[in-house]
């Protein structure tokens, strides 16, 4: 769907590049996700691909053909919400879906659904003005899929919502796939990327040290521990033990059998952890 | 078609930011000055009137539209779809077009003053088209309010100085091939009569302005909008 090759962008001629050299693939009907802290080129990264960036260096293949060939019929195929919601203020919910599916060759989906599904039913014959900034972000995903596009561009999709709120538009994510459509997020939080990615780019200074699925880069990296606590001399002492180690492990056997434990927790390593062993910078 | 539905877009846009309700605040206070003003003044006053809705008020409003537009994000999501920018510019332009032929004769025909319709119609077009463009480059430049109140004082003042030395010199044409002052004489003609040629060459400075705003734009709209080198 998307090919990226050798990817290089500055903002200004003066400054060093933003982006610098990177390559990826976005399949047909998968969740790709750029995982990395504020400023790594994520949203960089995606205003290329989708065309509002003049000037980059390398080649970006999509649906078929190189970025630069296309015309603004792309745009019939494409749908894109932006990291800060962009909408008619002055208008009603149901106006601005109306005016900007009025662009659009494409009969709109069916937006009373719509605004159900995201909880804005309600407050569908509301000025914008008077939404909430999760509102707003409901507002701007629906848009950006209204037009059924085949590929959608979402730049911190769950950014500022609730987890109600999150948990719907994740599903909804999900949902979109489901139906065959490939999509291109970003995000810095790396629950949103474990759950909802197929594949997830690591993104640091704009280049990309590592791409893979969740469960390899959990399975490659990550450890998994179990974490015991126990009373020693009245106090409330634990210790770490490798997951794979326990079996053998004395020290482990020998609190079980001898000592008051308090708790035992296993825990896996979060994608976090492995972003921080493999980049050295943490997500936020 | 996009293009009528990116006209009706700007019409339900201007009319919800209250511009509607401005312009026919303006206009009404217009018709009262000319219904109150002795005959001999309005000869004068009701072409300047007219010459301002379109110019004046054209510049300004499509300064204040796209910087509302850019404050909202508009202009960022309507790049993100099919609707081509210069769809949009014409519908811009097209809509402030209309209202300034609407305000203009109401207030022609309430001066008492007798003209071609017609004739009017088309100057209305013409000088509307080239201070929308232009007043559409300058907020172009501008992320904010504030900036753009410093940069449209060059403009005005290149518009506005030249007018004023009508005051002067009034027989030098390089002066009346500027934009405002061609617009004006033109405005005049209209009530008090002008050669074919003399309307033929202010009509036609005016055109070679709105076909230069147009070249800049085409050129440098994307660099603008989009950043990168
Ligand atoms: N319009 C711009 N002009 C100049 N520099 C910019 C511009 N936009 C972003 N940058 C710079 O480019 C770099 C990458 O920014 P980008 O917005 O792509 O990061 P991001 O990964 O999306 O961050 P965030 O998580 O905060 O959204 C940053 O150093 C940023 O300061
Ligand atoms: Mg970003």
């Amino acid at each position: 769907m998307i090919t990226v090759n050798n990817l290089s962008f500055s903002y200004n001629k003066k400054q060093p590049k933003v982006i610098k050299g990177i390559d990826f693939s976005v399949d047909k009907g998968e969740i790709f996700g750029f995982l990395g802290p504020s400023g790594a080129g994520k949203t960089t990264t995606q205003r290329a691909i989708i065309g509002l960036l003049r000037g980059y260096e390398g080649s970006i293949q999509i649906m078929g053909r190189e970025r630069s060939e296309w015309n603004n019929e792309i745009f019939e195929r494409i749908g894109v919400a932006f990291d800060s919601p962009n909408l008619y203020i002055k208008l009603t919910a149901i106006e601005n879906l109306e005016l900007m599916a009025s662009y659009y060759q494409t009969k709109p989906r069916d937006i009373l659904k719509l605004l159900k599904r995201v909880q804005l039913y309600e407050a569908k014959d509301k000025k914008v003005e008077s939404y909430s900034r999760g509102m707003k972000m409901r507002l701007n995903f629906i848009r950006a899929i209204l037009h059924n596009p085949t590929l959608i561009f979402l730049d911190e999709p769950t950014a500022g919502l609730d987890p109600v709120n999150a948990k719907i538009i994740k599903d909804m994510i999900v949902e979109l796939k489901h139906q065959g459509k490939t999509i291109f997020l970003t995000t810095h939080n790396m629950e949103v990327a474990d759950v909802l990615c197929d594949t997830i780019a690591f993104i640091v200074d704009g280049s990309i040290p590592l791409i893979d699925s969740p469960k390899n880069l959990k399975l490659t990296y990550g450890s998994h521990k179990v974490i015991v606590e126990f009373m020693e001399r009245q106090q409330i002492t634990s210790r770490e033990f490798d997951f794979q180690e326990i079996k053998h492990s004395k020290e482990f056997l020998d609190i079980l059998q001898n000592k008051e434990i308090k708790t035992i927790h296993s825990q896996e390593a979060t994608l976090e952890d492995i972003f921080i062993q493999i980049t050295g910078r943490e997500l936020s | 078609m996009r293009f009528l539905n990116a006209l009706k877009s700007d019409i339900i846009f201007q009319f919800k930011h209250g511009f509607y309700a401005i312009y026919s605040v303006l206009t009404l206070f217009y018709v009262l000055i000319l219904t109150y003003i002795p005959k001999e003044f309005s000869d004068i006053i009701a072409p300047l009137i007219i010459v301002s809705d379109p110019s004046l008020l054209g510049f300004f409003f499509i300064g204040g539209i796209l910087m509302l537009e850019k404050t909202q994000g508009i202009l960022d999501y309507l790049l993100v779809s099919p609707l081509h920018i210069f769809e949009y510019l014409l519908a811009k332009m097209t809509s402030l077009t209309l209202i300034a032929l609407f305000s203009s004769l109401i207030i022609a025909y309430s001066s008492g003053l007798s003209f071609n319709p017609f004739v009017l119609t088309l100057i209305i077009i013409i000088i509307s088209s080239f201070f929308t463009l232009l007043g559409f480059i300058v907020a172009l430049q501008c992320e904010t309010i504030n900036q753009y109140f410093v940069k449209i004082i060059p403009s005005i003042i290149l518009l506005i100085v030249p007018c004023m030395l009508l005051f002067v010199v009034n027989d030098l044409l390089i002066i009346k091939l500027i934009p405002s002052v061609a617009s004006i004489y033109l405005i005049l003609g209209v009530f008090q009569g002008i050669y074919l040629w003399e309307f033929l060459i202010y009509s036609t400075s005016l055109i070679i302005f709105i076909i230069l705003c147009f070249s800049y734009i085409k050129k440098y709209i994307f660099k603008i909008l989009y950043g990168g080198k």
